[in-house]
């Protein structure tokens, strides 16, 4: 038994349906396109950390020289994180134990944690590099820097005087940048 | 030579391809058999293995003048990784992608076109080809000549050629996706046609068992070699490209389903249409996830190239099916009556329901991030936890209609009645549910998940049971060793996920770790060579008895490192063991422990489906030997309103 | 008699899923804890993988932070925004109140709400009657040419928009990326690092997104021979692309020319072929 098809009322509101799909796909993927292909991507280095204006976090432990290190506030203190077996790390401290020395004169500390590192290679490494006498906070197992969250090395975050952390820089640090950054938190300091 | 060779087979593949579709549409306008067209379907099947070939004997003899294997080959990998890094990289597996599409061509058109809805199939297949050969030709350089020519190469990723899975898990995966472009194909034939009533069902039906068995077994497959590799012991993460190749297979099965509802009730045709329709497109998606950097930032999706035009394909289908269904309203078949709420069509549709949910759900989570993040938005936070919480209860509303699909009559059905077939799988899933309620305190969705697993099994061993004589018993054997399978992956995948326990530490000689009852005891470390690198090699010793030998393997041309991970399994559950790392010295080692229960049971259960899947196939064949091949099909004939000679099931 | 039997097999079924609820119900252990939060927090430096699932230092590190925090005793909801404080919202795979996660919450509820909701719908509208039809009118060549013509246009499109909108946009890119030096060079004073390895240095600089630098550095170096003068080639080539220095293709290919067995050769043959 055949049977002429004609459902005008079933075939209008298909075709209603498959336009009403058309139309907003079509737009869509226009939008996107627009959208997607025009967007340039952000490649800085600066980080985006979400302790920026907020309280920084616990540093204390073992140095890599014996003594012990306790973060207290009060002073303008620029932290870095590294390793040995970093080797942007290796430029970076040099200049950091540069404007460690400038620094020292006028109230900015500078102190450094050490992370998942031996101690006989990272005290190899800082000899190597001429950063010795560097404040380095051993920290074998990654949880400081974990605290900080870092997520690769080298880190560098700068903390004003109340404790705040102000500033953060992911990779190896510019120190036109870094001694803008420090300016900035003594002015926040003194003002 | 080869550079000359193999383009020029990848330019008849493309050539052939592109008169076949030509060809096609020509016969559906004419209305006319063309029984010639298959010579250009072999052609198109003789370029594409050509072209394959071609690469591979370069591949083997180490012809490093050629861009591939100047980029992939090496001397020191043995033949079977040599054959197999063809698809370790993008470039050379668009070519075993091409093969596996022109074998379906080739299959599709072996006795040219026939009648109407076989051309336009042929021809909309043909036309798929001739994109993605299209698509290999101008963009590979797989064939280019390298000047000068090195003398060896970094051959290929380490992850990729460690496993004799490399060589069986991709062609197996292609071989379902493509496939999936043959119900496509017939169901945009339909449309342009005119006649989406059971012709259309009836050459879909065994190219679509073929896809969904094929698909089946490289999904299961590779979630046993993520497993068996890639050292943390698991072997779903829900990354972009597992989602790429799960989302098409939730479809396919769906479509399964459905179209017996349409053979046995004339119902649901505009939305296995549909169904046909998004399972092609959502693997064309999953080809887009996959090669084009997409997930990744939407940056290195302009960048790749090939990216913006995989979307334009996908693009052109949709509008163009749509555009379709919108002039062809009309000729789309009414629905007849799926059946009454309680009746196995309505548990199909329902079935369905949660399969598409579970496709949307898995779509969003991978491709939503990457939309708001092409606005400006900012990053991802979509992983396991996202999936887990939405898929599961999915699943387990499945595994519930799965128990009560193959007992409902087709047209209606009496309460009173289910409820006596569903009472006895019910209590032993009650039990069961306990049993693992009392072994795994705490998980409540995992005993639900069992509970229900349990049920569908022993639901579906006593529905074989009652099923009185031999016949009788064939006749739905594949689809109840099929869901027998679902079962037990599903126990499987529910026990392994819950109660998994792992510990890691560093051991010197002689210390042991426990976990779980389980103590591996560290009674050597040592390296030798291998390769370009070296291989360290750490034995371990089981209290439940056996020895283990986790390793890592470094690459010095890669500079990478590869954790190689040694696995003890039983069926009740697997200790597996991972060398982090050995410091020089060979006196201490950081190893994992983990003990994974019932992992097993999810290869099983995917062996079984899989098996299931073939049950199926081999009964068709046997049952559908004449109607197969519809040429003789007569379009004043109204073959709906008989019973349906093949037995699609009793009621 | 048989009614009764299922009945009462029912009333036992429905009495092992009570007490299959109530019973075995205990707190998770610590290592429950950790596991079940180490899957719910990002690996940060990996592609779609949870802080348990990674083998890299920093998931190792959150993991053992995750021990230390419930061993002391803190809650779930205390650890993770503990790390949310850190690393942002984005670290906890959960999607949250904000941005993303209404949206994948409301997509799949929809569809399923969408389902159901057209099921029932159908069903009140009443069965179709059950006809087949076999109707025979093929689509107008016209028509079906229309069809084509807007599938290719629509899908023509994605690619053509997407190349000339994209060169635009490297080109801004490229002029707005801060090459971090912003002109300052490296440090005033060379570090001994510098003058004992320029080429380490300068390939440090170079990842750290100073080409520029990095170019000064090993200008003269690229001729000298050995293993120096090839890392040297090497680096200068790379500068000069990612400073998109017009001579970094010519650079490049000289590397691939006369060190054509170099590991890192075929990749930047690859490299000079894709762009």
């Amino acid at each position: 038994m055949t049977v002429q098809q004609s459902a005008p009322p079933q075939a209008r509101r298909w075709r209603r349906l498959a336009i009403v799909a058309l139309v907003p796909v079509l737009v869509l993927v226009g939008v996107v396109l627009v959208r997607a292909s025009g967007e340039s991507v952000d490649q800085s280095p600066h980080g985006a950390s979400p302790l920026i204006g907020h309280r920084a976090p616990a540093l204390r432990g073992r140095t890599l020289s014996g003594g012990e290190y306790t973060y207290r506030p009060g002073t303008v203190t620029v932290v870095n994180i590294w390793a040995s077996w970093c080797s942007p790390c290796r430029s970076e401290l040099p200049t950091l134990v540069r404007l460690g020395r400038q620094w020292a004169g006028h109230g900015v500390e500078l102190a450094t944690i050490d992370t998942r590192d031996g101690a006989v290679l990272a005290s190899r490494f800082l000899r190597q590099t001429g950063a010795t006498g560097l404040t380095a906070v051993r920290d074998p197992n990654g949880m400081l820097a974990v605290a900080w969250g870092v997520t690769g090395v080298p880190e560098t975050f700068v903390v004003d005087a109340k404790g705040i952390v102000r500033a953060h820089w992911n990779g190896a640090v510019d120190p036109t940048w870094l001694s803008r950054e420090v300016a900035a938190a003594q002015a926040r300091t003194t003002s | 030579m080869t550079a000359i060779l193999g383009p020029f087979l990848q330019a008849l593949c493309l050539c052939s391809a592109a008169a076949t579709a030509i060809g096609g549409a020509w016969a559906g306008l004419r209305r006319r058999p063309v029984p010639a067209l298959r010579w250009a379907v072999f052609a198109t099947l003789a370029g594409a293995l050509g072209a394959v070939l071609v690469i591979e004997v370069a591949l083997v003899r180490h012809d490093f003048a050629v861009a591939f294997v100047a980029d992939n080959g090496s001397r020191r990998t043995g033949v079977y990784y040599t054959v197999t890094s063809l698809w370790a990289a993008h470039d050379g597996s668009l070519l075993l992608w091409c093969l596996v599409l022109s074998a379906y061509l080739a299959v599709l058109g072996r006795r040219g076109a026939r009648d109407a809805l076989h051309s336009w199939a042929l021809a909309v297949t043909a036309a798929a080809t001739v994109f993605f050969v299209g698509l290999a030709f101008f963009s590979g350089g797989v064939f280019d000549r390298v000047s000068p020519v090195p003398a060896d190469g970094p051959g290929p990723t380490p992850l990729l050629s460690d496993h004799p899975a490399m060589g069986v898990h991709p062609p197996l995966l292609y071989l379902g996706l493509v496939g999936l472009v043959v119900p496509f194909a017939y169901a945009v034939g339909a449309l342009i046609v005119g006649d989406t009533s059971l012709s259309w069902l009836r050459a879909v039906r065994t190219p679509l068992v073929v896809a969904w068995t094929a698909l089946t077994a490289g999904i299961v497959l590779g979630a046993w070699w993520s497993y068996a590799v890639l050292g943390w012991g698991g072997y779903w993460s829900w990354d972009p490209v597992e989602n790429a190749s799960l989302m098409p297979w939730l479809l396919a099965t769906a479509l399964l389903h459905s179209l017996m509802v349409q053979r046995r009730r004339t119902a649901l045709t505009a939305w296995n249409l549909g169904l046909a329709v998004s399972a092609f497109v959502l693997a064309a998606v999953g080809v887009l996830l996959t090669r084009s950097g997409v997930v990744a930032s939407v940056h290195s999706f302009a960048d790749s190239g090939i990216g913006p035009v995989l979307l334009g394909f996908i693009v052109a289908v949709i509008v163009g099916v749509l555009a379709l269904v919108a002039l062809r309203a009309g000729k789309i078949a009414p629905a007849g009556s799926v059946g009454t709420l309680l009746s196995r069509g309505a548990a199909v549709v329902a079935g369905n329901v949660v399969l598409v949910t579970m496709c949307v759900t898995i779509l969003a989570g991978t491709v939503l991030p990457v939309v708001v993040q092409a606005f400006g938005g900012g990053e991802s936070s979509v992983g396991a936890p996202y999936y887990d919480r939405l898929v599961l209860p999915l699943t387990a509303l499945l595994l519930a209609l799965m128990v009560l699909g193959p007992v409902l009559r087709w047209e209606t059905d009496d309460p009173a009645r289910v409820a006596g077939r569903v009472v006895v799988p019910l209590f032993l899933g009650a039990a069961a549910g306990l049993l693992t309620r009392l072994l795994l305190p705490g998980h409540l969705g995992v005993v639900l998940a069992v509970a229900l697993a349990a049920m569908l099994a022993a639901s579906t061993l006593l529905e074989g049971a009652r099923a009185a004589g031999a016949r009788a018993l064939r006749r739905r054997l594949g689809g109840r060793v099929a869901h027998l399978g679902f079962a037990v992956l599903a126990v499987g995948v529910a026990v392994s996920s819950a109660g998994g326990t792992f510990g890691e530490g560093v051991l010197h000689l002689g210390a042991s770790s426990t976990v779980d009852g389980v103590r591996a005891t560290l009674v050597s470390v040592g390296s030798r060579p291998q390769g370009d690198g070296e291989r360290t090699t750490a034995v371990v010793r089981l209290s439940r008895g056996g020895t283990l030998h986790p390793a890592l393997r470094s690459y010095t041309a890669r500079q990478t490192t590869v954790a190689v991970p040694a696995v003890a399994a039983s069926p009740v559950g697997d200790v597996y063991v991972t060398l982090l790392s050995a410091p020089a010295g060979g006196r201490s080692a950081s190893i994992r422990l983990a003990v994974n229960p019932f992992v097993d049971w999810v290869w099983l259960g995917g062996a079984l489906m899989t098996l299931g899947g073939l049950l199926t196939l081999r009964r068709r064949k046997r049952a559908t030997g004449p109607v197969e091949d519809h040429a003789g099909d007569h379009h004043g004939e109204d073959r709906a309103g008989d019973r349906p000679t093949i037995p699609v099931g009793s009621s | 008699m048989r009614r009764a039997a299922l009945l009462v097999l029912a009333l036992l079924a429905a009495g092992l899923l009570v007490v299959t609820v109530m019973v075995g119900h205990r707190a998770p252990t610590d290592t429950e804890r950790v596991q079940h939060l180490s899957g719910e927090l990002r690996c940060p430096t990996c592609v779609s993988q949870t802080v348990a699932g990674s083998d890299t230092p920093v998931a190792e590190g959150m993991r053992a932070e995750v021990t230390r925090q419930v061993a002391a005793g803190r809650s779930d909801s205390q650890i993770l925004s503990w790390f949310k404080q850190r690393y942002g919202e984005s670290i906890v795979l959960l999607p949250t109140r904000h941005g993303l996660g209404p949206l994948l919450w409301a997509v799949p509820g929809g569809a399923l709400a969408i389902g159901v909701g057209v099921i029932l719908w159908r069903r009140r509208r009443g069965a179709g009657w059950r006809q087949e039809t076999a109707t025979e009118h093929a689509l107008p060549n016209a028509w079906l040419a229309a069809v084509l013509a807007l599938a290719v246009a629509s899908g023509a499109a994605v690619p053509v928009v997407f190349s000339l909108r994209h060169h635009g946009g490297a080109a801004d890119a490229a002029s707005a990326a801060p090459t971090a030096a912003t002109g300052a060079v490296t440090s005033s004073s060379p570090s001994p690092a510098a003058a004992t390895d320029p080429v380490g240095t300068a390939f440090d600089l170079l990842k750290n997104g100073q080409p520029a630098a990095a170019e000064a550095l090993v200008q003269g170096l690229a001729d000298r021979p050995g293993k120096t003068g090839t890392l040297a080639l090497l680096v200068l080539g790379l500068a000069q692309r990612a400073a998109q220095d017009p001579a970094a293709t010519e650079t490049l290919r000289r590397f691939v020319r006369e060190h054509p067995n170099h590991p890192a050769a075929a990749q930047v043959r690859r490299l000079l072929r894709n762009s």
